[in-house]
């Protein structure tokens, strides 16, 4: 069929050619010099930022591994021992996500939330047959690896899905974890990963009430990049009280988890850069965080880069390393905040945290801003004490001393982290954490200095 | 004979065309321009991948549109500035054009962002209908459906109204 026979007929209006006729032309013929100049320019620019961009998120991240390195295991919950702090590194070479087989078709639903990076998703109406609750285990038929047996899992399922490629599941590394107790009833697989992408990741594998995380290596590498597949970080999402099951290999994530236990899931996928960079480039502009809930649906999603780092740093950080903080006796807080938020900051100060009040809860409130760019510690929520708020150091924003948003060009209030109060004592839990409301829509904007700004405690840029 | 630098021909050919369909879709020359000059510009800094497109003119006609829709979620702040220091300058000069094209352009103008996209792709750059819908990020069945409604809306705007008396389509 020709272009001309699919359009829709013009009932004797040729609307086409009005168009035509309707559309100015240029005043000035285009100059292409100028036009290469500028592509040129461009290019440049991208490639320092990327350059940029792999500092900003190389430092803070060995930081986290420092940290790991000094822990000998991570503990689980009561009654779940411990594995180990560090997960192996995977030596393969990255490879493409898919072996030339098409991504299956997927409910236009869940692909229009998610435009080219989900490859599958299902849902489990009840525990495989022949998947063992022994991890140590396989399952009958495979052929023994943890790789294998988490391919098994898929397999047996039956589930609509399509496998990304033996490669995916073949670096599979499993935590010594203790013997499991049984698999709950129900489960979600799901896959996300881009199809055209290519990256090495390291793997991981949780699973059990025993485990309260899901660890996931991460070993960076980019589309392209040819340098050995090191570990370059290790992030966690929490299982509360459920059994998760999870592989992610070659940028591609295969997940079965409890949709009743887990709420929630984070996974960290790429897109396909819509203003024509080409294929979806791993891990910056284009790749993003996805934090899905248990059906599939989408909760929050932040683009990789700044918008990562701000967002999930202080909360993957937090995870990696359980992080606590007692803040002491409640009375003896109370009294003290009552001239003022109290900062802290914990993991090297990677994490600062205002303690406030909320009428009379206790509140902790991130001092990372909410907006995007403002990464810290080069940008940073402080404490106003002239003006009685919390202020931004950058853009100027202001919130509230309950971290509600009142002026300035932030997007939400201040995110918060769990506070925790047990027999008069008041801790902050780290691996608790929720995004700000968003600020009213028609909300003016406009924030200033303040001048007496005291910052959290990040350390110094 | 010297041959044209490849990318050289490609700006040369594309640039009309990308800067009707931005007027069309933005309403402002100067900024389709603007728009057109630096999708081009990226379509050069893609080169590499550009190349090895069944269809590089629609890559850059998205480009263009992306550009154009970031345009508008600047548009609120842009248009009260306007406000505060008068009348843009860079309209598509309608003191050179009839009353029927300006009729069509305000019809365009008028439409819904996603119609107009549609219609502009569709039958100005006259891309067919696949690689409208690869610029647009959606199905086939969706640029059908998008531009059967523009088109409808367009042809009732023209029987319906005179020529307006616009003086400004942006």
């Amino acid at each position: 069929m020709s272009a001309e026979q699919e359009r829709p007929p013009d009932g004797g209006v040729d609307l086409g050619g009005a168009l035509k006729a309707a559309a100015p032309p240029p005043r000035r013929p285009v100059d292409p010099a100028a036009v290469l100049q500028r592509g040129r320019v461009l290019r440049r620019r991208r490639t320092a930022a990327r350059a940029a961009l792999s500092l900003v998120l190389v430092l803070p991240l060995a930081g986290v591994l420092v940290s790991l390195a000094r822990t000998p295991a991570i503990e689980l919950a009561e009654g779940g021992g411990s594995i180990p702090a560090t997960l192996p590194a995977t030596e393969e070479p990255p490879v493409a996500l898919v072996d030339g087989s098409a991504p299956p078709d997927l409910p236009s639903a869940v692909r229009a939330r998610f435009d080219q990076p989900v490859v599958g998703t299902a849902r489990l109406a009840a525990l495989p047959e022949g998947l063992t609750a022994d991890c140590t285990a396989p399952p009958a038929g495979s052929a023994g690896s943890p790789g294998l047996r988490q391919q098994r899992l898929i397999e047996v399922a039956g589930a609509p899905v399509v496998h990304v490629g033996p490669a995916m599941v073949a670096s599979l590394q499993v935590g010594e974890a203790p013997a499991p107790p049984p698999f709950p009833d129900r489960y979600a697989v799901t896959c996300v990963g881009a199809p055209d992408a290519t990256s090495a990741s390291g793997g991981l594998v949780g699973h059990g009430p025993a485990l309260t995380h899901l660890y996931a290596g991460w070993t960076g590498l980019d589309a392209g990049e040819t340098a050995p597949a090191t570990l370059r970080w290790i992030s966690a999402v929490e299982v509360p009280d459920g059994a998760a099951w999870a592989v992610q290999e070659q940028q591609g994530w295969w997940l079965a988890y409890d949709v009743d236990a887990a709420p929630w899931l984070l996974v960290q996928t790429a897109e396909a850069v819509p203003d024509g960079a080409g294929p979806a480039e791993v891990g910056f502009p284009g790749a993003r965080v996805v934090f899905l809930d248990a059906g599939g649906r989408t909760m929050a999603e932040e683009r990789i880069g700044t918008d990562a780092i701000r967002a999930d740093a202080p909360f993957l950080r937090s995870q990696a390393t359980g992080a606590r903080i007692r803040m002491g006796e409640e009375g003896a807080l109370r009294a003290a905040l009552v001239d003022g938020p109290v900062p802290v900051c914990a993991d090297e100060r990677a994490v600062c945290v205002w303690v406030s009040l909320d009428g009379a809860e206790i509140v902790a409130l991130s001092a990372a801003s909410p907006l995007p760019a403002e990464v810290p510690p080069f940008g940073f929520v402080g404490w106003c004490p002239s003006e009685g708020v919390f202020a931004e150091s950058s853009a100027g924003s202001r919130f509230a001393r309950d971290g509600t948003w009142a002026r300035g060009p932030a997007p939400t209030d201040l995110h918060r982290y769990g506070v925790v109060v047990e027999d008069g004592e008041v801790t902050i839990d780290l691996g608790r954490f929720s995004f700000g409301d968003d600020r009213p829509p028609s909300a003016a904007a406009g924030g200033g200095t303040c001048a007496d700004l005291q910052p959290p405690g990040f350390p110094a840029p | 004979v010297v041959e044209e630098d490849p990318r050289t021909a490609f700006v040369r050919l594309e640039h009309p065309r990308l800067v009707g369909a931005l007027a069309l879709y933005c309403g402002d020359l100067d900024l389709a321009e603007e728009l057109a000059q630096e999708a081009l510009a990226r379509a050069v800094r893609d080169w590499n991948h550009l190349t090895t497109l069944r269809a590089p003119g629609a890559w850059t006609h998205r480009v263009a549109i992306n550009l154009a829709n970031s345009w508008y979620r600047r548009r609120a702040a842009e248009q009260r500035a306007r406000a505060r220091h008068g009348p843009s300058e860079g309209g598509v000069a309608p003191e050179a054009d009839h009353a029927d094209v300006l009729a069509v352009r305000a019809a365009v103008a008028a439409l819904p962002r996603r119609q107009r996209a549609a219609v502009v792709l569709r039958y100005f750059a006259d891309l067919p209908v696949a690689d409208v819908a690869v610029a647009m990020g959606c199905a086939e069945g969706t640029v059908k459906s998008l531009t059967s409604k523009g088109m409808h809306a367009l042809r009732g705007a023209l029987d319906d109204a005179p020529a307006p008396e616009v003086t400004d389509v942006g």
